[in-house]
């Protein structure tokens, strides 16, 4: 009798330890985007413009005297940061100054953030400035889409063609 | 009762002092060598959290022993329980892996296949390698917060502590990459998730989740690289499994057999009624909306998406790095290490079967014995101070007649001499009918605590140190009966300690009790902190026990 009781036991802790990893293994759910929502993602990456221009006061004679190695032409490396502003419908929803990546800041900045909206007809308008030396922004796009529930938009830089693209 | 009875200190040869005093001498000796540690906040909010933990593990540690005895208790075997799904999941991986396509386009259709079309196997191995991985989570954090709570993370078992937190991160890194390549709408989301989590890190030139921003991104080498990655760290999971056992004697790799296929039946049982399905396919066109989420694996997740990253980041990389440090918040005080008196170890090697830390070895003589080869060595490191190599010394007889009583390998401050004077001042204070002498140790039930009038108490670090020639001693110099108690079996603190006691006093190892010694005036309880009635009533049955014993018998 008392072995059936530790068998009866046994098969209750089994029952309650795979109740427990069967529910909690797809249970209770996560809402990632909610229902009637869209997704927009604003990223790209873009190298900004140099800060300081080229600049080297040596000679050729100069660089003659120098080993091979050591005549590379010294310049700045570091880029201007981005001056991102991204608009839904009017609204100013992203403003950032996007420091170049690198210890000497002179790789591209990335810019990578995501909204969620409602589904329907909105206009974006995106604009950047990639010169510190220059006030305001020098690429500029708008466009007004029809977003599906669940749809995700992304709204990237081609760097080819110099020019924001919606897709 | 120990607290109120008059007793002599020894300092040292020269000074004897009297008085009613509550210590031990062996803990006198032990706060002398060392200094009391400043409490601060830290250590006391630990503690309290240990003390709440540790009664909760006893309440279902006691339930479990009650149904599956403590041969078979799963709690006592949280470590061994991970190594075995490890196993399954091995097994079951390697049966997916056949029929797994690793491509990206044929990944989905590949799993859907083996879920559906070859649901009797290939489902069962799938949900198979889910499930286990899920209680593999389990055991895992189980073990280690019963770790925690028993303090038994931290001195030397620190090497431990700190090679188990990354396998945590191992695991996770498995997991999460086993759900990727199932490539639904899940898959999308971690992927997603966690690229863009990892991207705040400054050392990141180019957004890495930039991967995963439309379905024509995703290439077939990302993912066999992300195939490959899933596959791999197993392989330094099991590494770190075997590094973070290296210390242990005897570790527990593996359950018993009972409750290996009790847990695998279990887990099969759960496949066939609840089998996994994967969501729909992934598509990076369309954002992943409300998903079945796999709680074990993706708890950190939500965490992620509500806060900022930098804030997500502190959590979760301060929280590991503050887990790690815990076994010096604050560093644990060390008792002296075992010593080895080379007058009179033979090499027997008895000690160094006994070690349940793996500190000590036997090492060529290095005083030119003539008759011994080998000698014991203590590798300090190593060493916990749980005295059970005393108990595993055939030198460590109280019968012995040494002006200085010294075992072959003791305690500085716990040693034989120590241990015979507190028993025999403990006999001296006993009276009435029935006197018992209580053995018990430091981290079972606390045998101090037990405020009787009828018994004396002494309190051992483990109770693995209790030389069995010194029950032998205390019914020589007229106890009644010995009671033995200790930790509960199968969850020493020191691991084997109460193992070795037991097989001792069984004759099944050495040094065993001798045959003469009468069995019936002997009781071995074993008891934590939790089961307080239980060995009050087991200690009320042996002294009822010990009267029907007859007079003669006495001085067998």
């Amino acid at each position: 009798m008392k072995n059936l009781w530790r068998y009866l036991g046994q098969g209750l802790v089994y029952f309650l330890f795979i109740a427990f990893i069967g529910y909690f293994s797809s249970m209770p759910t996560f809402t990632n985007v909610p229902a009637g929502q869209a997704l927009v993602k604003l990223t790209f990456i873009h190298p900004g413009k140099r800060v300081k221009p080229f600049k080297d006061t040596r000679t050729k004679e100069d660089m003659a005297k120098l080993p091979p190695q050591l005549r590379a032409r010294k310049r700045s490396r570091e880029r201007s940061p981005l001056n991102v502003e991204f608009s839904i419908d009017g609204r100013v929803v992203y403003q950032a100054k996007v420091q170049p990546r690198g210890l000497s800041h002179d790789l591209p900045s990335p810019v990578y953030q995501r909204f969620i909206i409602p589904a329907g007809k909105h206009h974006f308008r995106v604009r950047m400035g990639d010169d510190v030396h220059h006030k305001g922004f020098s690429y500029a796009a708008e466009e007004t889409v029809m977003l599906a529930p669940l749809q995700t938009l992304i709204i990237d830089f081609d760097n080819t063609r110099k020019q924001f693209i919606f897709e | 009762m120990v607290q109120a009875i008059p007793y002599r200190i020894f300092l040292d040869e020269d000074h004897v002092y009297q008085g009613i005093v509550v210590f031990s001498m062996r803990r006198i000796e032990r706060y002398r060598l060392n200094k009391p540690r400043q409490r601060n906040f830290i250590y006391r909010f630990l503690k309290s959290i240990q003390r709440g933990g540790r009664w909760l593990f006893q309440l279902a540690e006691g339930a479990a022993n009650a149904v599956f005895g403590s041969e078979n208790n799963p709690m006592y075997y949280l470590g061994g329980l991970t190594f075995f799904f490890l196993y399954i999941l091995v097994v079951s991986g390697i049966y997916i892996y056949i029929f797994y396509d690793t491509e990206v386009d044929g990944a989905y259709a590949s799993i859907e296949y083996m879920t559906h079309e070859q649901w009797y196997l290939g489902g069962v191995m799938r949900s198979l390698h889910r499930y286990a991985s899920d209680a593999m989570v389990i055991s895992m954090i189980l073990h280690m917060l019963r770790r925690f709570f028993n303090d038994r993370y931290n001195g030397g078992r620190s090497f431990s502590w700190v090679t188990g937190v990354p396998m945590l991160w191992i695991v996770f890194i498995t997991g999460l990459l086993g759900y990727f390549l199932v490539w639904d709408q899940l898959a999308q989301f971690i992927a997603v998730r966690t690229f863009e989590w990892v991207d705040w890190l400054p050392i990141i030139a180019e957004p890495t989740a930039r991967n995963f921003l439309s379905n024509a991104n995703m290439t077939d080498t990302l993912f066999r690289l992300l195939v490959v990655t899933h596959l791999g760290l197993p392989l330094f999971l099991l590494a770190a499994m075997l590094l973070h056992t290296n210390r242990l004697h005897q570790p527990k790799v593996s359950p018993p057999r009972k409750l290996a296929i009790g847990t695998l039946l279990s887990l099969l049982v759960l496949s066939l009624i609840h089998p996994a399905f994967s969501q729909a396919p992934a598509n990076l066109g369309v954002a992943p909306g409300v998903l079945h989420f796999d709680w074990f694996y993706l708890f950190p997740y939500p965490l992620m998406t509500l806060l900022p990253k930098s804030v997500a980041w502190a959590v979760i990389g301060g929280g590991t790095i503050f887990v790690m440090l815990l076994p010096w918040l604050p560093p644990k005080r060390r008792d002296p290490v075992a010593k080895v008196d080379l007058t009179s170890c033979s090499g027997c090697n008895l000690c160094v079967e006994d070690c349940p830390y793996e500190a000590i070895r036997l090492e060529p003589r290095t005083d030119g014995h003539p008759r011994f080869n080998y000698e014991a060595q203590v590798i300090e490191s190593k060493c916990v101070s749980c005295g059970i190599c005393t108990g595993s010394c055939p030198f460590s007889s109280p019968f012995r007649h040494a002006t200085e009583l010294k075992s072959a390998i003791e305690m500085p401050h716990s040693g034989m001499q120590h241990l015979r004077d507190e028993t025999s001042g403990a006999l001296q204070t006993l009276s009435g009918e029935q006197r018992i002498i209580i053995f018990g140790c430091d981290h079972g039930m606390h045998v101090t605590k037990l405020d009787r009038t009828d018994t004396a108490e002494i309190s051992l670090e483990c109770i693995g140190m209790l030389p069995p020639s010194l029950i032998d001693y205390a019914l020589r110099q007229g106890a009644d009966g010995v009671f033995v108690t200790g930790c509960r079996m199968g969850d020493c603190f020191h691991r084997l300690g109460n193992q070795w006691m037991q097989q001792r006093l069984n004759d099944e190892r050495k040094p065993e009790l001798k045959r003469k010694v009468p069995r019936e005036r002997i009781r071995f309880f074993m008891a934590a902190e939790a089961d307080r009635s239980a060995l009050v009533r087991e200690l009320e049955a042996f002294a009822h026990d010990l009267q029907a014993i007859p007079v003669k018998d006495q001085k067998s």
